[in-house]
């Protein structure tokens, strides 16, 4: 128990307007440990992104209980989740989400900005970030610049510029072709070997298969499957 | 996130988007503009008016007159009021009540406030004035000290005349001083020349008055009898020395008395002339023949005003002081003030809802960027500060450049007026004053406005919702 480092309980995430109810997710429930690279796998519409976006912290549940590094995330109150945003969790995205306007080191640095961290210090910790991820040539270019999978890559050390102990990743390699989806999937199993938990959402179940040790199967926003390898 | 670097994150963000934001700023700058002008306009008149009572030393003057009056109630009709104005009474402004004033403590002078009205004669010029008396000791206070021309007189016994400017140019002349600017064409065609100062000062000057004939009234009796209304006259002269020229007042009247011309006190009793001279004479006490209209009390400090026309009012004495007005002044100009800045105000209101509007569409441009902050770590309090740190810059920068818009305009306007009042033959003004309150007052000003317009729109920027704006194209 002291190694489950996300914990949902008959979570559920509602969505209602003035005609209709909508049920994201219904009623899901499961651990995850601590260094597990889990990926969470189902057709669109079936919840996934959701599910991520409770986990963090961008969006609030209806009813149930999510832990993540043993915190109740549905009674905390808005800067309490902005640093659970900022110092638990990072995030990336299937359209990387970074800001054009800005170069990659900008990118990576607005992540330290909101910490608070002191400009020197701040520059600091993007380059070394950014040269972790092999763009130490990359990082004075605006993202149009950039290829896809060298912004994913700055996502990520957008993502973990902080040391968060979770990534969550919204169908990383979506939009990219083959050969850097396998890259940035290598990328993101070699972070989990050094110990970082990885929770990622993908459509693609066959192509996680050889980086996730465990696969969550969500269909219309119920747990249907919860599959673990012995061999990953 | 540290204000520092909130502050660097808004000027990135307005940097984006420079021509938007110079339209936006350029809006702030128009408001603050108008507003620093019509304000110093308003500071201005304050401390031309100030300046000229100090100038003057009316705050340490009172004059003491045979009865007290109230003049708003006079004015509005009330009958007792006027009853008490003009009926008999039984303290009377004579010598004796003179060197009682004299006693108290702290006044410094007091004596009676002669004037009458005369003809002067120089060198075959005449022309008619006021001419008044003060005692040598007002030599040594404003505006008596700084003579341009000449000096005051040393002693009350003088045969000495101080002569003023206006007088010589109702003579036609024009001093030629150091701020002689020439004759213009129309005023040679009017006659007018120019003279030099040291030319008049030691020359004689006849001062006549008129006096009653009565050898005329010996001779026929009977005529003036008949017509009472028309009682001979006859004009008696006598000589006094110029010793000095007095500064311009801009016909201002408010010094102790009006008079252009100034003789000795010791020296009015030489000069013959009718019994009374102002409204003040005919509100002395009709059964002294020795009492005065009206006597002018100078005290050491602002501090001795109150308690020595408190004592002066005790004997039965009207007494107005000049200080008393300063309060209604004050408010009359916060009045002006207020009303000109409200009129500059509506300029910066509707930069206000220039700003409101374009951080709105800000929002709405930078939607998926606030989901982005927010999704790394960003909270509503720092996001908000974001917005409204750019609101402020915009602020800070329409505060800056409206005080120079403002003073730009400000001397235009002043160059021109002068202009025209140089055409006029009336000395430079400076009708704007921008002291350090307002400029500062302006850009906090600015910033205040800035930062509350950009109250919503920041508002509604922390409460986007990021999992809707990371989706939002």
């Amino acid at each position: 128990m002291e190694d489950t480092i996300i914990q949902c309980d008959h979570l559920n995430r509602f969505y209602e307007n003035r005609y209709a109810r909508v049920t994201a997710v219904y009623d899901v429930t499961f651990r995850v440990e601590m260094g597990e690279f889990v990926a969470v796998v189902g057709r669109s519409g079936s919840g996934k992104s959701t599910l991520l976006n409770l986990i963090g912290g961008l969006d609030s549940p209806s009813s149930g209980s999510i832990r993540v590094l043993g915190k109740e995330l549905g009674k905390m109150k808005s800067p309490e989740l902005a640093r659970h945003r900022r110092h638990a969790v990072g995030m990336i995205f299937q359209s990387f989400n970074l800001i054009p306007s800005r170069t990659a080191l900008e990118n990576v640095e607005l992540a330290l900005l909101f910490g608070g961290t002191p400009r020197g210090e701040r520059r600091k910790q993007a380059v070394s970030a950014l040269e972790t991820m092999g763009l130490k040539d990359r990082m004075l270019h605006r993202p149009g610049e950039l290829s896809g999978g060298e912004q994913q890559r700055v996502a990520i050390a957008r993502a973990l510029v902080n040391r968060p102990a979770i990534l969550l990743a919204d169908e990383p390699t979506g939009n990219l072709d083959s050969v850097t989806a396998e890259a940035i999937l290598d990328l993101l199993a070699g972070l989990n070997r050094r110990g970082l938990t990885v929770l990622m959402v993908t459509h693609d179940a066959d192509s996680v298969e050889r980086v996730s040790g465990r696969t969550l199967r969500l269909l219309d926003g119920r747990l249907v499957e919860d599959a673990r390898r012995r061999s990953a | 996130m540290r204000a520092f670097d909130a502050v660097g994150l808004g000027l990135d963000n307005l940097r984006r988007t420079r021509l938007r934001t110079c339209l936006t700023t350029l809006g702030v700058v128009i408001g603050i503009g108008a507003l620093v002008s019509m304000v110093s306009f308003g500071t201005g008149m304050q401390k031309n008016v100030s300046r000229v009572f100090y100038e003057n030393d009316l705050f340490t003057s009172l004059i003491v007159t045979p009865r007290k009056i109230d003049p708003n109630a006079v004015m509005s009709g009330d009958l007792s009021a006027l009853e008490q104005a003009v009926g008999p009474k039984e303290a009377s402004l004579d010598d004796s009540a003179l060197f009682k004033i004299r006693g108290m403590q702290g006044v410094m002078m007091a004596y009676p406030q002669i004037q009458f009205p005369v003809k002067i004669r120089i060198l075959g010029h005449e022309t008619e004035t006021q001419l008044g008396a003060l005692p040598a000791r007002m030599g040594d206070f404003p505006p008596y000290n700084e003579m341009p021309y000449g000096g005051f007189f040393q002693s009350d016994g003088d045969s000495c005349l101080l002569i003023g400017q206006s007088v010589l140019k109702k003579m036609k002349w024009v001093l030629r001083g150091e701020d002689f600017k020439g004759i213009s064409a129309e005023d040679s065609l009017r006659g007018m020349r120019s003279v030099p100062p040291d030319s008049l000062l030691g020359r004689d000057a006849e001062i006549i008055t008129s006096v009653m004939d009565v050898s005329s009234i010996l001779k026929n009796p009977w005529q003036y009898m008949a017509s009472p209304g028309r009682m001979p006259t006859a004009e008696r002269s006598i000589r006094f020395r110029i010793s000095g020229i007095l500064k311009k007042t801009d016909d201002f009247q408010g010094r102790p008395f009006s008079s252009e011309l100034i003789i000795p006190m010791g020296m009015v009793r030489h000069i013959p002339r009718f019994g009374f001279n102002n409204v003040w004479d005919l509100l002395k006490n009709k059964t002294s023949n020795e009492s005065y209209g009206s006597i002018y009390v100078r005290v050491h400090g602002f501090e001795d005003v109150a308690p020595v026309k408190q004592a002066v009012e005790s004997m039965g004495f009207g007494v107005f002081a000049i200080s008393d007005q300063l309060q209604e002044i004050r408010r009359g100009f916060l009045v002006l003030d207020t009303a000109l800045g409200a009129v500059g105000a509506i300029a910066l209101i509707v930069a206000a809802l220039g700003i409101i509007n374009t951080m709105i569409m800000s929002i709405l441009e930078r939607t998926r960027e606030i989901g982005i902050m927010k999704s790394v770590g960003g909270s509503e309090g720092e996001i908000r500060l974001i917005f409204l740190t750019e609101a402020g810059v915009i602020g800070l920068l329409g505060g800056i450049f409206g005080i120079l818009l403002g003073w730009i305009v400000t001397r235009i306007a002043n160059a021109v007026a002068n202009f025209y009042f140089a055409r006029e033959g009336i000395d430079h003004v400076e009708m704007f004053y921008m002291p350090l309150w307002l400029i500062g007052g302006a850009i906090a000003f600015a910033i205040a406005v800035s930062v509350l317009a950009g109250l919503y729109p920041a508002a509604r920027a922390a409460a986007v919702n990021p999992v809707e704006a990371l989706r939002h194209e």
